[in-house]
């Protein structure tokens, strides 16, 4: 406005060259020199303006049909540290982490293609957007592709995160209310689905990897307790260190009565003659004990097998502390895999993640778009202002007549 | 007959509209580093230098970006936004000023001088985000952009929007001459609300409140919409931005076609 009348007051400055020649210029009066101008200007204002503004309120009153709205709004929680951490109570910070990726994966999805397919399974969406319920201008064309499908969809539908209280909301446009509440809560539904298998794959995730490290400790434990019992059988000897013992308590004794004996002997000799029957049995006796130990040492240590194909004991005890050796090792590993499996199992259920709905879908009672009046409103004073700086430009070039 | 002449006269007058635009932009170039021997590639090399050494700074300040894998790509999205509107804020500001000798001429306008400036800088800043993103792209910092028609409308709409600060600067350093000091005050804090290094929707609702007023912050964001993959805004607005930059430019206008008379000229 400020415009217009910026220029009517200086109309004598600004004459246009070669439009008319001095009769006109001095036979009417400037007003009628300035018309060809504003005419212009009004005529540009009609078509940028009025024309367009018109024009879409003539197709939001009597065409635009009415878009019903049903939404639902949901926290993603997690089982563990529901007020228990004392730093998120004190700073008010959100510290579940894992759920806000959630969050996001969940908007994600909202808009992707899977939700897109899944829907179109339990929903007629094609025929639902593409159906004459639709005007012209809002509907799906029918038998458009899948990515159109989705880009249309992505119109459709609202979503939203609050990063603060961790809340996610969603929308959805139907072409009428019962569709509405019936996509929305599809669309919840799959939301639902979406946490729980998340959090069962991270769950199983989780687990998966205690439970290898269990079987590969069983696996280990089995395989000492074979060789154990594999030994046990070619060796003939349950218990290796335990005939060592008896066998050198074997030995003991047989040296202690050498000992006593050799004492008995030693004794005799003094009262008895040399060559005395007495003495004599005596000494073969000792003779006999000498060798029998002599005997049961070789056996213990050396390195000869016997008959029976068996090691010696000393080889045979060496082979069996090994063995036992390892399965200790193995036995405290298989332990410790088992206690850490019931740990990540214990951790694996507190970060169970679920869907806390908080509002659900309810069938709309009023259409909610088109915001007719908002939308006129908004298109006229867009137009009007590009309108105006276009016409302030188109000034600003004529200004080089002056 | 007279329809004819009156498109003819128009024709005549874009024909010499576009003769003053293009000499000035010209002149332009050859005035500011008239002495130098790279001449107006000074204008190009000294905000890539200072961008690339702010990059090299946050990328050891904050060491991960904010999103994405490249911290340079992350700030320079954000960096080259708001300098392309930072600078047209205030470089049109003394446009006028600094051609007044050649407002003597008839046929140069104030409106002339401001268009043929801000016309340079959103070209040179052209130019300079070619340079910033071929380099990183060429260094492996980056990939093009996903959507290229959205950088360029970012682009455009953050011209437009420098622009409108630009033209209200140059009224009121006209009409007031301690507006000199005081704009650049007001255009400082931009640096720290317009999210050059970070996502404004990870921050908590309550400064998205305010921060969502900024419209630097949105141009900033939707550059990072066009040119991330997978950047999701949910505060971007593109109306509020639009709507914003066009008022300006038309307050601006308005503004210069008021002042007109009281002695502007």
């Amino acid at each position: 406005m400020s415009i217009a009348t910026g220029e009517e007051a200086k109309p004598k400055l600004v004459p246009l060259p070669g439009t008319v020649g001095g009769v006109l210029l001095t036979g009417r009066t400037p007003a009628s020199r300035l018309r060809p101008r504003h005419r212009i200007l009004f005529a540009s204002f009609v078509i940028c303006v009025l024309l367009p503004a018109f024009l879409s309120a003539v197709y939001y009153v009597a065409f635009a049909s009415d878009r019903y709205v049903a939404g639902a709004g949901f926290a993603i929680r997690s089982t563990e540290a529901t007020g228990t951490d004392m730093i998120g109570a004190i700073t008010g910070l959100s510290t579940a982490h894992s759920t806000t990726s959630d969050a996001y994966i969940l908007l994600k999805y909202l808009g992707s293609r899977d939700i897109v397919e899944r829907l179109s399974q339990d929903f007629p969406l094609q025929e639902h957007y593409s159906s004459e319920e639709a005007d012209w201008l809002m509907r799906l064309d029918e038998g458009s592709s899948i990515e159109n499908l989705v880009n249309y969809w992505n119109r459709r539908i609202h979503a939203n995160y609050n990063s603060a209280s961790g809340i996610v909301t969603f929308e959805v446009e139907a072409f009428d209310p019962v569709a509405a509440e019936r996509l929305a809560s599809l669309v919840l539904a799959y939301c639902r689905d979406m946490v729980n298998h998340l959090s069962g794959e991270a769950r199983r995730d989780a687990v998966a990897f205690s439970a290898a490290e269990v079987e590969r400790a069983e696996g280990r434990l089995k395989t000492v307790l074979e060789a154990i019992r594999q030994f046990r059988e070619t060796e003939q000897s349950l218990d290796p260190a335990g005939s060592a013992r008896i066998r050198l308590e074997l030995v003991g004794g047989l040296e202690r009565q050498l000992a006593d004996l050799r004492a008995r002997i030693s004794a005799l000799q003094a009262s008895l003659d040399k060559d005395a029957p007495s003495l004599r049995s005596l000494t073969r006796q000792a003779e006999a004990l000498e060798q029998q130990i002599a005997r049961e040492r070789a056996g213990m240590t050396a390195h000869t097998a016997d008959a029976a194909g068996s090691a010696t004991l000393s080889n045979q005890l060496a082979v069996y502390e090994t063995l036992e050796v390892e399965r200790s090792f193995a036995q405290q590993y298989y332990a410790s895999a088992l206690s850490s499996l019931e740990t990540a199992r214990i951790n694996a259920d507190r970060h169970q993640r679920y869907l806390a709905v908080y509002s659900a879908p309810v069938v709309p009672e009023q259409a909610a778009y088109p915001r007719r009046v908002l939308n006129i409103l908004l298109l006229a004073a867009g137009l009007t202002l590009v309108w105006a700086i276009g016409a302030l430009i188109g000034y600003a070039v004529r200004d080089h007549l002056r | 007959m007279r329809s004819a002449t009156i498109s003819d006269s128009w024709r005549a007058l874009a024909a010499l509209q576009m003769r003053v635009a293009a000499s000035l932009i010209l002149r332009e170039t050859r005035a500011t580093f008239g002495t130098s021997h790279l001449g107006y590639l000074w204008a190009i090399i000294t905000p890539v230098a200072s961008i690339v050494l702010l990059t090299v700074i946050f990328t050891y300040a904050a060491r991960h970006p904010p999103f994405g894998t490249s911290l340079a790509l992350f700030f320079a999205t954000g960096i080259i936004m708001l300098q392309l509107v930072l600078r047209l804020a205030e470089s049109l500001m003394t446009a006028v000023e600094a051609n007044r000798a050649l407002l003597a001429y008839p046929p140069i306008k104030r409106t002339d001088v401001l268009f043929a400036r801000a016309i340079l800088i959103v070209l040179t800043y052209l130019v300079i985000a070619g340079v910033i993103y071929g380099g990183l792209i060429a260094l492996g910092m980056a990939t093009p952009p996903a959507h290229l028609e959205d950088v360029l409308f970012a682009f455009v709409a953050a011209s437009l929007l420098g622009t409108g600060m630009g033209l209200i600067n140059a009224m009121l350093l006209n009409r007031w001459d301690s507006w000199r000091r005081i704009a650049p005050i007001l255009t400082k804090p931009l640096f720290f609300i317009s999210g050059v290094f970070f996502v404004p929707d990870y921050l908590p609702p309550q400064i998205i409140e305010w921060l969502q007023w900024n419209p630097v912050l949105h141009a900033i964001e939707w550059t990072r919409e066009g040119y991330y993959p997978g950047y999701e805004s949910q505060v971007l607005d593109k109306t509020f931005l639009l709507l914003t930059s066009l008022i300006l430019v038309f307050i601006g206008l308005a503004a210069e076609r008021l002042t007109r008379r009281n002695g502007g000229l």
